[in-house]
């Protein structure tokens, strides 16, 4: 168990790595100058330009400031946003508790809701309801989230004046259109999934023995069934999790709420090198936690997993 | 039973009164919300750049001398001023009963630090250092006099002071907060600085000491509102939806179709604005071929039908512009911008004088089997809303357009490349003197290389350099007017549109005013009274 965790964790170390090499060099690749990228279609002498590049170290060479970037992240410094001169870390830790009480609470709606329709369409299957849960389900999955988004803010915001369209986010009740229109999709492609995977068990010829045995067919479902559907299960919910984050850039945006997505896009847009790379690497950092727990999960539920 | 009756008359009409006031009261105090579609990256004067900025730092700060929406200016923290013979010499007298928001007290060394760091500027992005170039030094005189001094005359210095970019701050602010101070400004103004949650609203509360607005307002004392939240809802439909639910009162920049829906309905109110300063327009390049012929510089202005392109592409809500600066600047040009109007036939014929015809009924025309092609570097941030409509009419008269979209710093790079035949610029600004930001010729390989025209012409480099050292207004006048003349007659502006600013307010809003450059008077706002 602790060589298979040593061992996922040097794995994880070379991707995180590799991660912010390859956000270092796509920055630094982008065609435009930075500082003309950083100061917006302003005049400004070329001396001042200079000096700008001079004071902002983009003229040392690209593995020089890579090899800084790396010192400085060592010691705890993310360094500062070129926009606004905050510091990196202090952005991204206001911003983030946002994205986790929406990412989780998707992840829950989409999760339960998931589980529970992929069950009754299993049980289902072959029928009228059957066909009707499927429909539902493949349109969920193909509504974009900015589209239902706007959709749920006109009906729910604008026509019923039910819940608030941008709320403030330490507002509760923001939470709700935001967290739906991210869990969607989701929700119903967990659904499918689970679909799936419940009636590819079913039609496992342990299924019979079980029955054969004098179990009821209750105990059979969850208790044999479910239990091997889960395996593809758990490794769909912490994909889920880590689409959920992706899709809360959009999401963010639509509702106006806080969160790191929003802040990777706009330092993106702005060309704010520092809060970039501080952004992109700590959304990989997260990543590859969730991936890490993952595998981790699995090992216990799967004892094969441990033995590979 | 009679008495009664008298006693029940006396009660409504008291319940009349008490309620009538009420009401009244009503029309102060209360909070609102305001939707805006681009957060500020810093609220320090000396850091700030664009319109978000600016907006907020209004709301904070106070200026020395202020523009009422005629651009006459009026005393501010300053009461009087000099100037001396030459313009270089600016003397204040500053108010002596004024406080800081932080308690302390408003003197000259406030004034002195301010426009220090201003002229240093505090963000690699500041506007502020590029209004006071040629600045010297502010001298304390004692604590209610202070001597502004520039190497050069510095004519539009007053109407400067009266820009966000050098209004005051709280000298123990700054030393208190240091780099952090973007994101805890304090200043004089008549709303305080509360909290900011970035990405999400700043908020702002009533000065409950303010008494020193200038006298152009409509009314003295505190503002009328208790406290104001401005969110930033980055999607047009959002704010939109905001503004439906009821969520926020006002919005900046709604979608213009829905805006254009909703002028009608009585609940809703929508003013606009369209700014002075530099119209959005494609500068021309006359160095490049086929636009170094003056003919086709004119006939790419004469094929442009700018009053549809602003009908289609902004519902009218970012007006046509027909000149290089727009009818809301000090010193417009009417006979300049009255050079050209649509006209199709008038492009066909100025393209046919230089030859280029359509031999090959291509629909593109030919000159010594070469193509009228046209390079289009753009900035789909601004242009979006119309490149594509641009370039169209330009494909009816003939041209081959060939659109690059990039970002600024792309499209800058494209410029300075010296690959482009057009251009956008523009720059909102209360005086014409930033023409010569773009047009002087010392800018086109040198300076701040933004002269993408590249047009020489020693008469109007003369006139953008000696106008704004001109103190004679007139005199001033006189030279701005002829830039125009000089700029349009050479075809080396082709005029879009001005910028419009739009705002949506529901009924119970009363009091908006603009400004000279399009920001409403919060101070001034209220709920209507019942």
């Amino acid at each position: 168990m602790w060589q298979y965790l040593g061992r996922r964790l040097l794995t994880s170390l070379s991707v995180l790595i590799g991660v912010s090499i390859l956000t270092f060099l796509m920055l630094h690749f982008v065609p435009g100058d930075p500082v003309h990228a950083l100061l917006g279609r302003q005049a400004i002498s070329p001396e001042r330009l200079e000096e700008l590049r001079q004071e902002l170290g983009f003229n040392d060479p690209i593995p020089v400031q890579y090899f800084n970037y790396v010192a400085n992240v060592a010691r705890g410094d993310l360094g500062r946003s070129l926009k606004n001169n905050r510091p990196v870390l202090e952005s991204i830790l206001e911003q983030f508790p946002s994205t986790l009480q929406l990412t989780v609470t998707a992840l829950l709606i989409s999760t339960f809701f998931g589980i529970l329709i992929g069950l009754i369409n299993a049980v289902v299957h072959n029928t009228a309801p059957d066909k009707v849960i499927s429909i539902l389900t493949i349109t969920g999955i193909s509504i974009p989230p900015f589209f239902l988004g706007l959709l749920l803010i006109l009906f729910f915001s604008v026509r019923l004046n039910w819940l608030p369209a941008t709320a403030k986010s330490n507002d509760p009740k923001g939470l709700i259109l935001p967290a739906i229109t991210l869990a969607v999709g989701e929700a119903c492609w967990l659904a499918r999934l689970v679909r799936s995977s419940v009636l590819e068990e079913m039609n496992k010829s342990y299924r019979w023995t079980a029955r054969a045995k004098g179990a009821s067919e209750r105990r059979v479902m969850l208790h044999h069934v479910m239990r091997n559907s889960l395996i593809p299960i758990i490794t769909a919910i912490s994909l889920q999790f880590i689409a959920l984050m992706a899709g809360s850039v959009v999401v963010e945006s639509i509702f106006a709420r806080q969160g790191i997505g929003r802040l990777a896009v706009t330092a993106i847009q702005n060309r704010d090198f520092p809060l970039v790379q501080g952004t992109v690497s700590f959304i990989a950092v997260i990543y590859v936690l969730i991936n890490t727990f993952t595998d981790l999960i699995y090992a216990v539920v799967d004892p094969r997993v441990r033995l590979q | 039973m009679k008495q009664n009756k008298y006693l029940i008359f006396i009660l409504v009409i008291a319940a009349v009164l008490i309620s009538s006031v009420a009401a009244f009261a009503q029309s102060e105090g209360g909070s609102i919300t305001i939707g805006l579609a681009v957060e500020p990256v810093s609220l320090d004067p000396a850091g700030g750049l664009y319109i978000p900025e600016q907006f907020l730092i209004q709301q904070i700060f106070d200026p020395l001398v202020a523009a009422d929406p005629e651009l006459n200016l009026h005393p501010a923290l300053a009461t009087a001023w000099e100037v001396n013979a030459e313009g270089t010499e600016f003397t204040f007298t500053l108010r002596d009963d004024v406080t800081f928001h932080d308690g302390t007290k408003f003197t000259a060394e406030a004034v002195k630090i301010s426009l220090d760091r201003a002229a240093q500027g505090t963000t690699p992005a500041a506007a502020a250092p590029a209004i006071l170039t040629d600045y010297i030094e502010t001298e304390i005189v004692d604590d209610t006099t202070v001597i502004v001094k520039f190497s050069a005359p510095r004519a539009t210095f007053l109407q400067d002071l009266s820009r966000p970019w050098l209004f005051i701050s709280s000298p123990a602010a700054i030393e208190q907060y240091g780099d952090d101070y973007g994101q805890h400004p304090v200043g004089t103004g008549p709303f305080v600085f509360s909290s900011w949650a970035a990405q999400d609203n700043i908020v702002l509360t009533k000065n409950p000491d303010y008494n020193w607005g200038a006298e152009f307002y409509s009314h003295s004392g505190p503002a009328l509102l208790d406290e104001i939240t401005f969110r930033f809802l980055p999607e047009a439909a959002t704010r939109l939806a905001a503004f439906q639910s009821g969520e926020a009162s006002i919005v900046q920049d709604p979608s213009y179709l829905e805006t254009s829906l909703l002028a009608t309905d009585p609940s809703v109110q929508v003013f606009t604005f369209a700014a002075p300063g530099m119209t959005s327009h494609q500068m021309i390049n006359v160095e490049n071929a086929p636009t170094d012929d003056l003919n086709v510089r004119q006939a790419l202005i004469y094929a442009v039908d700018q009053e549809t392109i602003s009908q289609i592409a902004f519902y009218g809500l970012q007006p046509a512009a027909h000149s290089v600066i727009s009818p809301t600047t000090w010193a417009y040009n009417q006979a300049a911008g009255d050079l050209y109007r649509y006209d199709p036939d008038k492009a066909a014929a100025l393209l046919e004088e230089s030859g280029w015809v359509d031999s090959n009924g291509d629909g593109i025309r030919e000159k010594d089997g070469v193509n009228l092609h046209i390079e289009y570097p753009a900035l789909p941030a601004y242009e979006e809303a119309f490149m594509e409509l641009l370039a169209s009419y330009l494909q009816n008269a003939g041209f081959e357009v060939n659109i690059t979209k990039l970002d600024d710093a792309g499209v800058s790079e494209f410029g300075a490349a010296n690959k482009h035949n057009i251009l956008n610029m523009g720059w909102i600004s209360r005086d014409p003197s930033v023409l010569s930001y773009v047009y002087d010729s010392a800018n086109i390989d040198g300076g701040n290389q933004s002269a993408y025209a590249r047009f020489r012409n020693d008469r109007l480099d003369e006139i953008l350099h000696t106008a704004p050292q001109t103190i004679d207004e007139e005199a001033r006048k006189a030279l701005y007017e002829e830039a125009q003349a000089i700029i349009m007659e050479n075809a080396i502006a082709l005029p879009i549109h001005a910028y419009g600013s739009v705002y949506l307010t529901d009924a119970s809003i009363a009091g908006f005013r603009f400004d000279s450059e399009g920001f409403p008077f919060l101070y001034e706002i209220s709920f209507a009274a019942e």
